[in-house]
């Protein structure tokens, strides 16, 4: 209520004159052609660059850097598909060797958006869900692939059967975080920037440890096989088609 | 006599520069409403976009509301805003954008916009109500950035469902936001939480403040918003509680009424119906201020 009221004469025309003159352009600029082709700006969605690879991790196991791929099997979790792989790292007997096992579920269409992947497999597995917190890491540049900034949430989940040093987040080309708003702003941003939008993949680390275990000595190990996932997802399937 | 009839033609048509204003605005946001309606009569679009579908109901009541209102707005004295410039370019700006998401908010924006400019704060206070129907029923991303937040809320709804069926005698376990009966497991998902009814019920819920004038009793209006989410929240455990029992004893064919056919349709259009009835049980029997008689000569 600062700014001064002074009705002038012929401001009334005026303004309403500049009005139409604004909205006309606006009409001329954005709505005119879209009323002569007939495409409408939500009749087509922008296209997400690389989905073909990320769709096709349901199908080809990730490489995963110094660990052979064992065993791969697409798998329904809350209604959604998704990718399960066993890794045995590289040189180890089959018997005593370390492994884990690599949950993704990756987009497979433009109007797919990260929403509860966590609770779905939480509830999947029935977890007992203990020392939950967060793990950050920066992957290394390398020729291929720029150095990103990853955090995760890091947690101990015990089912009646196993328990696990579980490690989660969504990996997108040029960032990875736990939270589903940090990708719907970096998602935002490459649509005002790119026109297009932000491929991502849900990715969840199970590294079998001890009945019940303490996760904490473990943290060194599964955050060097989340680095290597999320450097495997960049050089790989992020640069593809 | 001259004089009054002049002033009611003044009153009641439109100059040629307001035709032409509004004519641009729906040259502009016609076909965008279009798609936001096809979008909600087809669920065609995305379950953020269906959040909105009060919107329904609610543009077109704030349409009515605003035609109505034409002669207290024309009687407002001309006056116009910086704040309004700067909101009509920021509605370019997105417009401009050609981004759908950002499109929608467009709208809301050059509305208030176009009331700053025209007539001032007066003008945005008188079409307020209007103003905020729309923007209400704005189709956007709120929705998919709330919902992680709303996991207590399903914790509790799941809860208190088990609670229930436990007291029917049913074998129930509550494993955070699941269910499980007989094996069979239920999934308090966001959207079952019932944040979309509790939107459409608050939305509703505005819409019968201002309809029966209960908003010029600021404690009335607090009640009666209270009141309608305790019904939305109770009404989401109740519906919980039967569609874990549907599926838990087998009875697909219930489950899918319930959850997904016109039984969900049925089940939310009797809980906003009940809200009438709250609102004229609270005309009658809440005072439209909270007055506490105290006299202050009473001796202790």
């Amino acid at each position: 209520m600062s700014d001064a009221t002074q009705p002038m004469p012929k401001q009334r025309s005026v303004v309403q004159w500049g009005l139409i003159i604004v909205l006309a352009a606006l009409v001329a600029m954005a709505a005119m052609p879209s009323y002569l082709s007939g495409q409408w700006p939500w009749s087509t969605e922008l296209p997400v660059p690389h989905i073909k690879a990320v769709r096709s991790l349901l199908e080809t196991p990730l490489e995963v850097d110094g660990w052979q791929s064992i065993y791969h099997q697409e798998v329904p979790i809350g209604g959604d598909r998704w990718s399960l792989t066993e890794y045995r790292r590289l040189g180890s007997s089959e018997t005593e060797g370390e492994s884990f096992a690599l949950l993704m579920r990756p987009q497979r269409s433009g109007d797919q958006q990260p929403e509860v992947e966590w609770v779905d497999l939480r509830g999947a597995h029935s977890w007992q869900v203990a020392d939950r917190h967060t793990v950050r890491f920066t992957t290394g540049a390398n020729g291929q692939a720029p150095s990103v900034s990853v955090t995760t949430r890091y947690f101990r989940g015990v089912s009646e059967r196993d328990t696990f040093a579980v490690m989660q987040w969504y990996a997108w080309p040029t960032r990875g975080h736990f939270a589903p708003g940090k990708w719907f702003w970096a998602d935002q941003l490459q649509q005002w920037r790119q026109r297009e939008r932000m491929p991502w993949v849900a990715v969840s680390v199970l590294f079998p440890i001890e009945p019940v275990g303490n996760i904490r000595p473990h943290t060194e190990t599964v955050t060097a096989i989340a680095e290597a996932v999320q450097q495997g997802l960049l050089t790989s399937t992020f640069r593809g088609e | 006599m001259a004089l009054s009839t002049s002033s009611i033609k003044n009153r009641f048509s439109l100059s040629p520069l307001s035709i032409a204003l509004l004519g641009l605005l729906a040259a502009m946001y016609g076909p965008l409403l279009l798609h936001w309606v096809d979008g909600w009569l087809n669920k065609s679009i995305s379950i953020q976009h269906e959040y909105f579908s009060h919107g329904l109901i609610g543009i077109p009541f704030a349409a009515y509301i605003a035609w109505g209102l034409r002669p207290q707005w024309q009687a407002q004295p001309d006056q116009w805003r910086p704040t309004g410039m700067g909101l009509i370019a920021l509605a370019s700006a997105l417009y401009l954008s050609q981004l759908p998401d950002w499109m929608n908010i467009s709208l809301p924006l050059m509305l208030a916009g176009l009331c700053l400019t025209l007539k001032g704060w007066p003008g945005l206070k008188l079409m307020g109500f209007p103003l905020a129907l729309v923007a209400f029923a704005t189709p956007s991303q709120l929705p998919y950035l709330i919902e992680p937040y709303i996991l207590p809320l399903q914790h509790f709804i799941a809860s208190v469902a088990g609670f229930l069926l436990m007291q029917a005698g049913i074998d129930v376990t509550v494993d955070q936001i699941y269910l499980r009966v007989n094996d069979q497991m239920v999934e308090v998902a966001p959207h079952c939480a019932g944040l979309k009814m509790l939107f459409t019920s608050l939305y509703v819920a505005l819409m019968l403040i201002y309809w029966n004038d209960v908003w010029r009793s600021r404690f009335r209006t607090g009640v009666f918003l209270a009141a309608t989410v305790g019904v939305s929240v109770t009404g989401n455990i109740i519906r919980n509680a039967i569609l874990s029992y549907f599926h838990g004893t087998g009875n697909e064919a219930g489950f899918v009424w319930l959850h997904e056919s016109w039984g969900g349709d049925l089940y939310s259009a009797l809980m906003l119906l009940s809200l009438i009835f709250i609102l004229r049980l609270i005309q009658q029997y809440v005072p439209p201020r909270l007055a506490l008689n105290i006299k202050p000569d009473a001796s202790v």
